[in-house]
């Protein structure tokens, strides 16, 4: 049978436990090279430490040092009959960008939560991210269970507070586990002696629905780039975000608004009948229509994408926000760019001046957006000053 | 949509990203099975006709099946084939196996710098005239914003951190501590001045992903992958004198892929027969750092 793959990201404060809940997931699962796992002991033994289940995926010279993941890393681990992408990213709160790098294509996120500490004003921040992307589901490991009073309410407490933090941010939570990353209690192995009798992480892990998300109707194709074939017809190259096309089925183009028909789908060195969301190809659309990368082509039925001059979004800044209001940034709308002007919304009470903002965006020409509520690439929005990224988020309105 | 092909398609999205937003592109040609893998991609992406040069750092230490690979599928694609070399250092005998340097520093003399030469536009490159057969010096060559490379995550921890589009300074040391946000797939096309990009389309693929896939597409590779009756194979072709040969009897795609999902070598990571990752406490991060793939 095809092994399924699926990704997932993981989220927590510094020093809560993610990189050695992930090394110990990998050892005790028996998903590491034995060869890496040898370095790793040799590299303890030179450093005088007991085994550092963290130095698995903190690969780099000055993150073993200093003992924190200073940038996301990719570990992929084959688990029972599926391969699990893991963004193994850091807590610090400066490195949030570093976190946004992993979490934004993920399907699932892993939050890990030391249940000596709790909620943390970076995990509120964390899922202030979260509550932008597009995953729906979280699973929460409650880490450094060895420490604390098995029987005590700890855990029932940091339970109910977790779950109604992401409920805030809009997602269902699949389970809460206690776990410990240094005795490796329901990491892989359970206790039968524990109060907590449900499955363990790994086994959470093997459980998770591949496709989690539902697979929306509208078909969405945002333009990459544009090129004509020898018989003078007309390809859009790009990804299907959303939806699927057939061949001969009408599209239009936005933000323009033309109508078009699909001539043929080419998947080379195939021509296709038809397409699902997720497929990269070139549809062909008879000669002499004109259109441009940052276009999208949208189906003829359905939810009609926005198109505007001016929107609302929720975003998530990266720098402060007064270094970027009201001056001239770049906005890219999936391949879209186009320059744009953002007046800050009414302040939001306390909330620091990197929190979650609602900020009113306008553009130097009409751009076609969906919707937050529509889900998808299509309602994704990211401003850039000068190259860098300043802010993400999605469109919640037209104005 | 099967794993596979979720890979691929997300690949060839990379790679139309790249074409189209940054200008003068060229790939890295290795001829191993992840660099092939993603010249069939690239192939897919653009219709047939992979629309940049393939890239060859040629360090004269490779096996010679690997070159006579090179030129039949380069000219079998109709791909331009550019060949970056240090011809100095190589007269002068400064290499590893010349007994001159030690391995590091063979590798930045033979590798990082012919490829510093070609994505800068100067150094000794050459350009195979398909017709003729023959390597013709190119007398006034461009520089490259964008190269793309097939590194994957899951080779060794430094490139587990990489980004999709990676920007390089103008010396191509690698700023890892102050690497981009990349988020949903607005990579960052623009270099820092006189700097490059780096593009990495297999970057979420495992090697057994690749190793499916080449399985699945029927894509050549050079034989050296395939146990020929001494019963030693390459899991990973490199330098000749680098490269070390791994006792293996797999003999064609399906017996390798056997091999590496559930055989011997299952729990033995792929870099393990590159002598130069050992001298680098066992990773590649002062190379990497500096600019090597």
């Amino acid at each position: 049978m095809e092994r399924e793959r699926i990704s997932i990201v993981i989220v927590g404060d510094v020093d809560h436990g993610k990189s050695s809940v992930l090394g110990r997931l990998l050892v005790d699962s028996g998903a590491i090279a034995l060869d890496r796992l040898r370095a790793v002991e040799a590299e303890c033994r030179q450093r005088g430490v007991a085994f550092e289940y963290s130095y698995v995926t903190d690969a780099l010279h000055d993150e073993r040092k200093k003992g924190i993941t200073i940038d996301m890393a990719r570990v992929v681990m084959r688990l029972g009959d599926r391969e699990i992408l893991f963004f193994d990213c850091p807590g610090h709160e400066e490195l949030l960008r570093n976190l946004a790098t992993g979490a934004a294509r993920a399907q699932y996120a892993l939050v890990v939560c030391d249940v000596t500490i709790g909620i943390t004003p970076v995990v509120k921040r964390q899922f202030e991210l979260l509550s932008l992307l597009d995953l729906t589901q979280i699973v929460i490991v409650a880490n450094k269970m060895d420490q604390v009073d098995p029987r005590g309410g700890r855990f029932a407490a940091l339970q109910r507070e977790l779950i109604a933090l992401a409920e805030t941010a809009g997602k269902s939570v699949v389970r809460v586990i206690p776990v410990s990353a240094s005795t490796g209690l329901n990491i892989v192995g359970k206790e039968s002696k524990s109060f907590y009798q449900d499955l363990s992480l790994s086994e959470t892990l093997l459980v998770l629905p591949a496709k989690p998300n539902a697979i929306q109707a509208n078909f969405r194709f945002p333009v990459q780039s544009v090129t004509t074939l020898e018989n003078g017809s007309i390809v859009a190259l790009g990804s299907i975000t959303s939806g699927r096309i057939t061949r001969g089925e009408g599209v239009h183009i936005q933000p323009q608004g033309k109508p078009s028909r699909v001539t043929s789908l080419l998947q080379w060195p195939n021509y296709l009948e038809s397409a699902e969301v997720g497929s990269s190809i070139g549809i062909a659309l008879g000669a002499g229509v004109e259109l441009a990368r940052g276009d999208i082509l949208t189906g003829e039925c359905g939810t009609k994408s926005q198109v505007a001059n001016c929107a609302t979004i929720r975003c998530l800044p990266l720098r402060p926000v007064e270094t970027w209001e009201r001056k001239k940034l770049l906005a890219r709308i999936n391949t879209n760019q186009v320059e744009c002007e953002v007046a800050i919304a009414a302040s939001r009470g306390e909330q620091s001046d990197m929190g979650l903002r609602e900020v009113t965006v306008q553009f130097e020409n009409p751009v076609a957006f969906d919707l937050a509520s529509f889900g998808g690439a299509t309602s994704h929005i990211a401003l850039l000053s000068d190259n860098t990224l300043v802010a993400f988020g999605r469109f919640i309105a037209a104005t | 949509m099967d794993r596979l092909t979720e890979l691929e398609q997300y690949s060839i999205f990379v790679l139309r990203e790249a074409q189209a937003t940054v200008s003068t592109l060229g790939m890295l040609w290795s001829m191993g099975k992840d660099s092939t893998a993603l010249a069939w991609i690239a192939r897919k992406a653009f219709l047939g006709a992979i629309p940049f040069p393939l890239i060859h750092i040629d360090t004269s230490y490779k096996i010679p099946e690997m070159i006579e690979f090179r030129d039949r599928k380069s000219a079998e694609w109709n791909a331009r084939l550019i060949v970056s070399k240090n011809e100095a250092a190589l007269a002068r005998g400064e290499t590893f196996p010349c007994g001159k340097t030690d391995r590091l520093t063979c590798c930045k003399t033979l590798k990082s710098i012919p490829l510093r030469n070609a994505i800068a536009g100067k150094g000794d490159l050459f350009e195979r005239n398909h017709s003729t057969g023959h390597f013709d010096r190119i007398e006034h060559p461009q520089p490259f914003g964008g190269v793309i490379v097939a590194i994957r995550g899951d080779e060794e921890g430094t490139r587990s951190k990489e980004r999709v589009f990676s920007p390089r300074q103008p010396d191509h040391s690698w700023d890892l501590e102050g690497q981009p946000a990349e988020i949903w797939n607005y990579f960052q096309a623009v270099p820092p001045t006189g700097g490059h990009l780096r593009i990495h389309p297999l970057l979420d693929w495992t090697e057994v992903d690749v190793w499916e896939y080449v399985a699945r597409e029927r894509i050549e590779l050079p034989s050296l992958y395939f146990d020929q009756g001494s019963g030693r194979r390459y899991r990973s072709l490199g330098c000749a004198p680098c490269t070390h040969a791994i006792e293996s009897t797999a003999k064609d795609l399906n017996e390798v892929i056997v091999e590496l999902r559930s055989g011997s070598q299952s729990r033995v990571s792929e870099r393990s027969g590159r002598a130069q990752d050992q001298e680098d406490g066992g990773g590649l991060e002062t190379l990497r750092r500096g600019g090597y793939m």
